[in-house]
């Protein structure tokens, strides 16, 4: 690209990633993502599990973005998948309060359902009543089969519990949602996938249709087969394929910060210009680098 | 070290800078939770306090001079920290039975900011002492602003961690070359097991043709054996001069007499150290 963008991946788990990946996104001109909670392949079955991986999102892994020139936030929810062991459930809602107000969480998220059973539903309401107490804002996350039904079924209760569609993100959408989505003036997020779902020449099309008002480009990039450079990739395929240049800034950056950005604890001061020197000095200090030679853990005295 | 009636200068402060409502809401919250034992609104309040109380630096202090506003001031302790810290001393001062687990709790969920904030004002809390094992926990990190909360500036490892915890911590900020010189009681708290492990270490630098950073040889000199006085010798013929201070120092205070011999073969920088030329201070 000829003028660097800066671009915002809103939503990628960075904890299943490397620091290859790290070093490669910025690179590619990504200045800031947003981790959401989600499950990690197979299900947690103690609640000790969740607050340590909270916990990680809101230390370890922020400080590892740093390393990269990276700003890390990150959404706190209990995620569909999980919510269906009811037992453990109760525990987790119980502990998410203690991490809403933490300095980069920055939206409940992602809930959702993903089978759309009734102990899904029941802890999606229950979050959704929590946003709208701490007013905060929603990631949706919605489900891969039967999508559309559950795409107009999560939008519908989030309505149903008095939340403003506006501050909700519904994700992972297709060319058969996104419509119902911008129609309810909620916001709809893409995610790219390499070869499946949303591909990069399909999104190019859906913002030729749709334009750029309220639709957000995101990786989704995981411990599974993805793409975590999806966002650049697909800035760089519009621009080629003559979508306007303001577009592509709105859907790949400027959207996701808006729609991020409500509750304050996003923003764009963090990464223009200078950091805070103590960001800095971490950057520049490698502590974590030298810290990952492995004959340091041997001159540990402890 | 500090004095008594902690709460009250952290209240001082707050009213200084917090408006009529927030004060209200933060006193009457605090009330709450002491007269319902309620663990849920402590956590809740606790929460509420990053919305509540920005993390501004404090422009007003309180009239007189006591050692928590010093300590405060040397930390740049913000608004937002001194909130926190305050709901957190008000708990355990009424009820610490009920209430140290669930701070406990808070401590054990905290962002890298919260932390941060813990561990500097750890010595403020009463019966400061129960949270060493949290401090200990916090050399572990390579994060840099996690070490230097607990390491730097911060009477509470001199005070609470034994010789052992001591020394890891030492050791781990000369990896991390954090600046030694904010370490507070490196003399007070030298050991045996420490000198050698700080020569071990140079030895290691110096065979990977590394330097040493000279502060580190400050806790040395009252604990100079023959390999250390060797130590000595090679500092005294380095290139840098930092080097024959600190080597100078640690000779001067030594009771052995190999030393006494080693610092007398370099009469022009023994002439400086009995002029009061050579001090820690200026090897910073």
């Amino acid at each position: 690209m000829k003028d660097k963008l800066m671009i915002i991946d809103p939503h990628i788990h960075m904890t299943s990633r490397t620091t290859d990946d790290y070093e490669a996104m910025a690179a590619a001109g990504i200045v800031a993502i947003i981790e959401p909670s989600f499950w990690l392949g197979q299900p947690r079955t103690q609640v000790g599990s969740f607050q340590d991986y909270y916990s990680s999102l809101v230390g370890w892994e922020p400080f590892r973005a740093s390393q990269f020139g990276i700003k890390h936030y990150c959404t706190i929810g209990l995620n569909s998948k999980e919510a269906n062991n009811e037992a453990l459930a109760e525990q987790v809602i119980e502990l998410l309060p203690l991490y809403f107000h933490k300095e980069n969480v920055v939206a409940i998220g992602e809930i959702g359902y993903d089978d759309q059973t009734p102990a899904e539903d029941k802890y999606f309401r229950m979050q959704l009543d929590l946003a709208r107490e701490l007013n905060m804002t929603v990631q949706v996350h919605t489900p891969h089969r039967d999508k559309k039904a559950g795409t107009i079924k999560s939008m519908e209760v989030c309505l149903e519990h008095g939340l403003d569609p506006s501050n909700v993100i519904i994700d992972h959408n297709n060319e058969e949602t996104v419509k119902e989505v911008l129609d309810r003036g909620f916001i709809a997020a893409f995610t790219i996938y390499p070869k499946t779902k949303m591909g990069n020449e399909r999104m190019v099309e859906v913002v030729r249709k749709y334009g750029s008002t309220n639709i957000i480009v995101d990786s989704s990039a995981d411990w599974g087969v993805s793409d975590p450079l999806a966002v650049p990739k697909t800035a760089s395929l519009m621009l080629n394929k003559g979508i306007s240049r303001e577009d592509v800034i709105k859907t790949c950056y400027q959207n996701a910060l808006d729609a991020f950005g409500k509750n304050g604890k996003m923003k764009e001061e963090h990464w223009l210009g200078n950091k805070g020197i103590d960001q800095r000095e971490l950057f520049n200090d490698n502590s974590v680098l030298r810290g990952q030679e492995p004959k340091i853990e041997g001159d540990k005295i402890v | 070290m500090f004095i008594e009636n902690v709460s009250q200068e952290l209240a001082k402060i707050l009213h200084l800078h917090l408006d009529k409502d927030h004060l209200k809401w933060m006193e009457g919250k605090i009330d709450g939770i002491i007269e319902e034992k309620s663990s849920k609104d402590l956590y809740l309040t606790y929460s509420l306090m990053a919305s509540k109380i920005n993390p501004i630096p404090l422009d007003k202090m309180p009239s007189g001079e006591n050692e928590v506003i010093q300590y405060l001031e040397t930390q740049n302790a913000n608004l937002l920290q001194i909130g926190r810290v305050y709901l957190l001393i008000r708990v355990l001062e009424a009820d610490e039975n009920f209430f140290f687990n669930k701070v406990e709790n808070i401590i054990q969920v905290s962002d890298t900011g919260e932390l941060e904030t813990f561990l500097k004002f750890l010595v403020l809390m009463p019966n400061s002492g129960n949270y060493r094992n949290v401090a200990v926990e916090a050399l572990r990190t390579n994060i840099a602003t996690i070490f230097d909360a607990i390491s730097l500036n911060n009477p509470y490892p001199s005070m609470f961690f034994n010789d052992q915890q001591w020394n890891q911590m030492y050791l781990k900020a000369a990896f991390m070359e954090r600046d030694l010189s904010l370490i507070t009681d490196i003399e007070a708290r030298a050991n045996k097991d420490l000198v050698r492990i700080i020569s071990d270490y140079a030895h290691e630098r110096w065979a990977a043709s590394r330097k040493v950073d000279p502060y580190f040889w400050r806790p040395v000199g009252r604990f100079l054996n023959d390999t250390l006085v060797e130590d000595m010798n090679r500092l005294f013929l380095s290139e840098d001069e930092k080097d024959h201070m600190a080597a100078a120092l640690a000779c001067s205070i030594s009771e052995n007499p190999k030393a006494k011999a080693l610092l007398e073969k370099y009469p022009q920088i023994k002439n400086k150290l009995d002029q009061g030329l050579i001090s820690w201070s200026k090897i910073n």
